[in-house]
């Protein structure tokens, strides 16, 4: 096999975890970039079936089947993802959390069809959601809830997960750089581009997807991205989105985009989520006790203003503002 | 958000239910007899060795962490970035696990481990599986069974002499569809009389791992070189010969084929397109094809009887579908009702113009990976309760010589009988 001069760039997509999963990744030789990013894809399959709540028999379905009534013994991996998940839900003080899709339901987001729900709803829901309710056991590596009607979902950090898995598998076969994505909202970007800059990702203005609001020179880093614009409906001239805040049962109003910068893209993936239920002030807070984890928030705008992005620990040679 | 589509659990259980003989229904008694077995047990922990943590061998070490009381004492392979991957994964469960390079000396040393599961080459299933029966060990291999018919029966042999387990890895007996399917088939005559089946796995892509450094081309590759693999019919028809084999209750009578090299000739030893032709009793026919240069058709095995048509797509659904003249059968109505508006028993008319009122029932979205979980599960269930397994060495034989057969049937260019004697061992 001869060595080109050129670096060899290959990319390649896969639909997985309702999804595209894209891997875009370069080096010497594109047989080798080409068999790498086939496999890496192909590995997607198996984590969806571990992670997915909409697979039977995933071992998340065999979690949410079980786990009120008995442990459910779960593999290493997810039981270190939802080590992951309880530890990102206490430090965001319950802003993310897995357990919080029966309020997604009563809201109607999982059925596509938003509504108010009514106060009675609200309570039945609330009364299951919050991670408290999840029992990890470590000497039998399972997983139980202290009460019946308590659900967990991945949904809000498993494409994250399954992002850093491939980067792993890039990583341990010398990949120099990549970036790998699920569905433009969770990535990462590996090492630089061909040339040694950093890999430059566009944020989409939150009402104008022709658009940026800014642009982000990153490298070894997860980067995601959460917010209401595309799901949401209105009642009573207010806008609800669908991201839910987990504390009050509401959904999180104040955030129309949030971007999180984090070691991980199962990080940025869960932070994200988070960021846009926390606000700006939290979310300043919580990155200045996290080493490593940056934001860039879009505040929902007062009527008839400009969008104002809020950009929080990212430096001058991160960040280039669009002009908007 | 697609998913958002799809029934929430209880909502899915509601409609299995009504569903009664739909595939669907198997899933939730499965996933309840999980719960179930996960219960945690009082008897002692099986320790367990994994030799070969590649990409399959994690897979199944994982997947084999999910039974209940078992730990992973110490794991093996040669190469050390497939080593430290396995370590990785059994150290969260058991953090003094123990790394090894040659399965001989673990032997030597892990004096205490019940049971050895391995991913390997298929050149090495039989050395390495017999070392470990010897040892006392009850094994579960991944499949192929092994490189040569010989190997095949000794492994059965040395099994059977030292009163041990051996298990193969068609994960496909230990699947709520399968078992679902083979039921309608045989109890129920769905089907009719079975005339004709067809099985396939198309691919498009170059079968090629990638290696980091050339050295190691032929470990990582071994799937490429005739050394150390059978090639198509191994890797991916032995589980569809082995589903006939099974469905038929019979073994193939005769065999030819033809295949090539034929589009990667990229130094690969081992043909890149397969197509095989099995008789077996009662004038059945199975077609088999394997190729890597077109994915239209994915995998699936067909199954075409006088009053129906079974298709098993890529191991997670099925479709049923009734000859004109056989009529409906009672359960297909009673999906038909059961599927309202939701999505779990998709109904459709047959997209061939021969079949008319029958209706295809489908299964809901099941996890690909769930049957790896089953048969590990099953295997140590096995042990614990000493109970033979279901894919046996003498099972999965039966598939192995198949499919050795039509490569020495391509190899040779010439139609081979194959007498029963050859299946048993």
């Amino acid at each position: 096999m001869e060595q080109s001069v050129e670096p060899a760039v290959v990319r390649m997509s896969r639909f997985a975890m309702a999804c595209n999963f894209e891997v875009l990744l370069w080096g010497r030789q594109r047989d080798y970039l080409e068999a790498a990013a086939q496999q890496a894809l192909e590995d997607v399959r198996v984590l969806e079936g571990q992670l997915s709540a909409y697979r039977l028999l995933s071992e998340v379905d065999q979690i949410n089947a079980a786990a009120a009534s008995r442990p459910v013994r779960v593999s290493p991996q997810v039981f270190g993802l939802l080590e992951q998940a309880i530890r990102i839900s206490t430090e965001t003080g319950g802003a993310f959390d897995i357990t919080v899709g029966p309020l997604v339901r009563c809201w109607g987001f999982y059925q596509r069809s938003g509504r108010v729900p009514s106060a009675q709803e609200m309570e039945t829901a609330r009364a299951v959601v919050g991670y408290q309710h999840l029992r990890l056991h470590h000497e039998s590596m399972s997983v139980s809830f202290d009460a019946e009607g308590v659900e967990i979902n991945l949904g809000a950090v498993g494409k994250g997960y399954a992002v850093d898995r491939i980067v792993e598998y890039l990583v341990s076969l010398g990949i120099p750089g990549a970036l790998v994505d699920a569905g433009r909202s969770s990535s990462y970007a590996l090492g630089t581009q061909p040339a040694g800059e950093a890999w430059r990702l566009g944020v989409e203005h939150p009402l104008d997807p022709d658009r940026r609001v800014a642009v982000l020179s990153v490298s070894n880093v997860g980067v995601s991205n959460s917010g209401p614009t595309q799901q949401f409906f209105e009642a009573d001239g207010v806008v609800y989105g669908h991201i839910i805040d987990p504390r009050t049962g509401w959904p999180a109003q104040g955030i129309l985009s949030a971007v999180a910068i984090a070691p991980t893209a199962a990080e940025s993936d869960a932070l994200s989520t988070a960021f846009a239920v926390m606000g700006v002030e939290a979310t300043r807070a919580y990155c200045e006790a996290h080493s490593g984890v940056r934001a860039l928030l879009v505040p929902r705008p007062q009527a008839g203003d400009r969008v104002a992005p809020v950009a929080v620990g990212l430096n001058e040679q991160e960040l280039e503002w669009m002009v908007l | 958000m697609s998913d958002s589509k799809s029934l929430s659990r209880r909502e899915f259980l509601r409609e299995s239910a009504a569903a009664a003989a739909a595939f669907s229904v198997g899933l939730a008694a499965t996933r309840e007899a999980f719960a179930q077995a996960a219960a945690p047990a009082t008897d002692e922990p099986i320790d367990f060795a994994f030799i070969g943590t590649g990409a399959q061998g994690s897979l199944d070490l994982t997947k084999a962490l999910m039974a209940p009381n078992v730990r992973c004492v110490a794991v093996c392979d040669i190469y050390d970035p497939h080593l430290q991957n396995g370590l990785k994964i059994a150290s969260k469960v058991y953090p003094q696990v123990k790394g090894y390079t040659d399965h001989r000396e673990m032997l030597d040393k892990e004096k205490g481990i019940t049971a050895v599961l391995m991913a390997t080459p298929l050149n090495t299933h039989a050395p390495i599986a017999i070392d470990c029966l010897q040892a006392g060990k009850h094994v579960f291999s991944e499949k192929t069974m092994a490189y040569t018919v010989e190997d095949c029966k000794r492994m059965v042999q040395t099994a059977r002499n030292a009163g041990k387990f051996l298990q193969i890895g068609h994960q496909r007996h230990y699947n709520p569809f399968y078992n679902h399917a083979l039921k309608l088939v045989t109890a129920d005559k769905a089907l009719g009389q079975i005339t004709q089946i067809r099985a396939l796995w198309h691919r498009n892509n170059s079968w090629r791992r990638p290696v980091p450094d050339p050295k190691y081309e032929r470990l990582l590759n071994w799937r490429l070189y005739k050394a150390s693999s059978q090639g198509l019919m191994a890797e991916l028809g032995s589980h569809q010969v082995d589903v006939v084999n099974w469905f038929l209750g019979a073994t193939p009578t005769s065999v030819m084929g033809v295949g090539g090299i034929d589009y990667w000739k990229d130094g690969r030893e081992v043909w890149d397109n397969v197509s095989v032709i099995f008789e077996y009793p009662n004038g059945v026919k199975l077609t088999y094809t394997s190729i890597t240069t077109n994915q239209y058709d994915g995998y699936y095995e067909q199954f075409m009887g006088t009053d129906g048509t079974l298709i098993m797509v890529g191991e997670t659904g099925g479709k049923l579908f009734r000859e004109p003249k056989a009529g409906s059968l009672a359960w297909m109505e009673l999906a038909q009702k059961a599927a309202g508006g939701g999505v779990n028993l998709d109904l459709s008319h047959s997209p061939g113009g021969g079949t008319g009122p029958g209706a295809a029932v489908e299964g809901a979205k099941m996890d690909p990976t769930f049957p790896y979980q089953a048969e590990l599960a099953s295997f140590f269930n096995c042990i614990r309760t000493n109970t033979p397994p279901v894919c046996s060495g003498d099972v999965a034989l039966k598939a192995a010589v198949a499919i050795l057969k039509a490569n020495e049937a391509i190899e040779k260019g010439v139609k081979i009988e194959l007498t029963p004697d050859l299946f048993t061992a």
